[in-house]
């Protein structure tokens, strides 16, 4: 492969347009990080209630994830793979989450799984109280996460298409195992950067969780809530935890971003 | 391993009734949406037929007839896919690719890894066991996937033109390994390449529409087309018309002389064929010399290989493009087509089918 620098054509006035879009995203976190009081850094995130929040954000994010993942890889495949009628309203359906404001999300999630919802006499049945529980904070992050790994998922199946599946098929592969060793390994880069998107996304939850799980340390209180929370008392807690969310974020975008690296290369490298 | 096939689709006028003899080879010759992928994806459980039945072996592979809904699923039919392109798994290994065939059946890993080497020599891959697909070469990949196939241990082998994405320099040796591999084997073969069917296929059928307009042995089939595509497929120019003592007048009138010797009696209907190298083109006409001839307006030049072919609607000549410069040939010229009488080969038109002489291929 040659060094050069191929033909780019991108007229000027793009490139200048393309910076100050990328100035708005940058300067306020430019703005932020001068904000933050270093010297109390350390003592400001690592207080009680932010340490709870931090642990409960990550708990709660990795089990929405997990969730995404299980519930993500059969709706993608549904509606990747299968025709039936209503298939395009279900698929605007399922992506409705990530169109509707979160709180709006929350309330449709209160109206269905609390205690006056629409399966709350049947939970109570069963001795199940969701609302305002660490398991609500999960389900609330599941709502608003899913559609961007069925999303991501669902665009890779339909771009590696089923010709290897029909191959390993004709080989004598049962469904399941065309699965297990062609779909799901062809399709693994796009899998990685949906499940790394959907858990920025849950860790990064906020309107959905506050109406639907409330605001209680330890239990629901995420670390976006508690950020919230502390800029009413103490900004530069807001400020030093928004810096840690930040980072994380930052990780998790990289992340991201090497499996879909990753996933263009395999892409390519297809005889 | 006897395949017994019938069956249609009707959103695609397919209609197809045929019977494949363990361990024989068949070519399906047929022009673009002839129906000879749904053939093969039929065959191998892709694609459902509207009705009819199929068995290998006396195990169904389907039965839509009289209301029964029996459908086995592509991975239990015991019939691999050799396809154009090699395909092969691009996330496995070249040895991981041909043992998946083994390892979806449950056998062991060291078995299948066994079984997958002893393909890998039969077409003389063992070398690249360890490689990924991507850095495997197009003759290379061909290899791999006829090994993932047979590997697979199938009781029929569909081939879908395994060989047309291939260089020209590679195609012949992996025609060889064909040739080979599929010795005893039960295949159905789909080609455009004459070639294929003649060094690979015991039997050819030529499909047109969905249905099947010609079929018998294959040297037979394509030396003695009854049909303007086959002979097109064989590149040949046939004629058709009725049997006189010097000859044949075909069905557009023109009288043909043959001193080949022939078994049809006069009277008779008979088709001929007359190669295109025979087929001379002049410019100007020279009503006084002996020989067959047609004036006729050139439909079209089409460059193939080394050669042009000279077409027009009743007959085609393949001239050189040295021939064709010189003479300034070009489309649409009224010119001279002259062929010698030893050059035209009169043989009995049995088949109630035969189209009218001349009526052009439009598969050209």
């Amino acid at each position: 492969m040659s060094q050069q620098a191929p033909f780019a054509g991108v007229p000027r006035w793009v490139a200048g347009v393309a910076a100050i879009g990328a100035l708005f995203v940058l300067l306020p976190l430019v703005a932020m990080l001068t904000r933050v009081n270093w010297g109390e850094f350390i003592p400001l995130v690592t207080s009680e209630s932010s340490l709870a929040a931090l642990w409960l954000s990550l708990r709660t994010s990795i089990a929405a994830t997990l969730l995404c993942i299980v519930f993500g890889i059969p709706m993608a495949l549904v509606l990747a793979r299968s025709r039936f009628p209503g298939q395009r309203l279900l698929r605007s359906l399922v992506l409705l989450p990530l169109v509707l404001p979160p709180v709006v999300g929350g309330i449709a999630l209160l109206y269905t799984f609390g205690r006056r919802g629409l399966l709350g006499t049947t939970l109570e049945f069963l001795g199940i109280d969701i609302a305002f529980s660490t398991t609500a904070v999960v389900m609330a992050q599941t709502f608003v996460a899913l559609p961007f790994l069925v999303l991501s998922l669902e665009g890779a199946l339909r771009t590696v298409g089923t010709r290897f599946e029909a191959i390993g098929a004709t080989l004598g592969a049962r469904p399941t195992t065309v699965l297990r060793r062609i779909t799901l390994p062809l399709v693994l880069p796009a899998l990685i950067s949906g499940a790394v998107l959907s858990f920025a996304r849950a860790l990064g939850e906020f309107g959905a969780t506050l109406t639907f799980a409330g605001s209680l340390q330890g239990t629901t209180r995420t670390l976006p809530l508690e950020i919230y929370l502390q800029r009413e008392v103490d900004p530069d807690a807001a400020v030093a935890l928004s810096l840690v969310l930040i980072v994380v974020a930052v990780i998790v975008v990289g992340l991201a971003h090497r499996a879909g690296t990753a996933s263009t290369l395999t892409r390519s490298a297809r005889p | 391993m006897t395949l017994t096939f019938s069956a249609t689709v009707a959103a695609r006028g397919f209609a197809v009734d045929l019977r494949i003899e363990t361990g024989e080879t068949v070519a399906v010759l047929g022009p673009n949406g002839a129906g000879k992928s749904t053939l093969l994806n039929i065959v191998a459980g892709l694609v459902h037929p509207d009705s009819g039945r199929a068995d290998l072996d006396r195990t169904p592979l389907f039965d839509l007839d009289d209301g029964a809904r029996l459908w086995t699923p592509p991975h239990a039919r015991g019939v691999s896919t050799l396809a154009q392109d090699a395909d092969l798994f691009p996330h496995l290994s070249v040895l991981e690719n041909v043992a998946f065939g083994a390892r979806s059946k449950g056998i062991r890993r060291a078995r299948a890894r066994e079984i997958a080497l002893h393909w890998l020599s039969e077409v003389d891959a063992v070398a690249l066991a360890s490689r990924r697909p991507a850095e495997l070469s197009g003759g290379q990949a061909q290899r791999i996937a006829i090994a993932r196939a047979l590997a697979s241990d199938p009781k029929l082998l569909l081939l879908d033109e395994p060989l047309a994405a291939l260089d020209i320099a590679v195609a012949p040796a992996i025609r060889r390994t064909l040739l080979r591999v599929l010795q005893d084997r039960t295949a159905i073969i789909v080609t455009h390449d004459i070639l294929d069917a003649l060094t690979l296929a015991d039997r050819v059928i030529v499909l047109a529409h969905g249905h099947i307009i010609e079929q018998g042995p294959t040297r037979e089939t394509l030396e003695r087309p009854r049909t303007v595509f086959t002979a097109d497929l064989a590149a040949l120019n046939l004629l058709t018309g009725i049997r006189t003592p010097r000859g044949m007048t075909t069905d557009a009138g023109v009288e043909i002389a043959s001193t080949v010797a022939t078994s049809a009696p006069p009277g008779s209907r008979v088709a001929a064929t007359i190669r295109p190298t025979a087929v001379r083109v002049s410019v100007e006409q020279a009503p006084g010399r002996a020989g067959n001839r047609f004036t006729a307006p050139i439909l079209d030049l089409e460059p193939r290989g080394d050669i042009i072919r000279v077409r027009s609607d009743a007959i085609s000549a393949d001239l050189t493009p040295t021939a064709v410069a010189d003479a300034q040939i070009t489309t649409g010229m009224n010119v001279e087509f002259a062929f010698d009488p030893d050059a035209v080969t009169i043989y009995e038109a049995d088949s109630p089918r035969v189209p009218r002489s001349g009526a052009r291929s439009d598969s050209a």
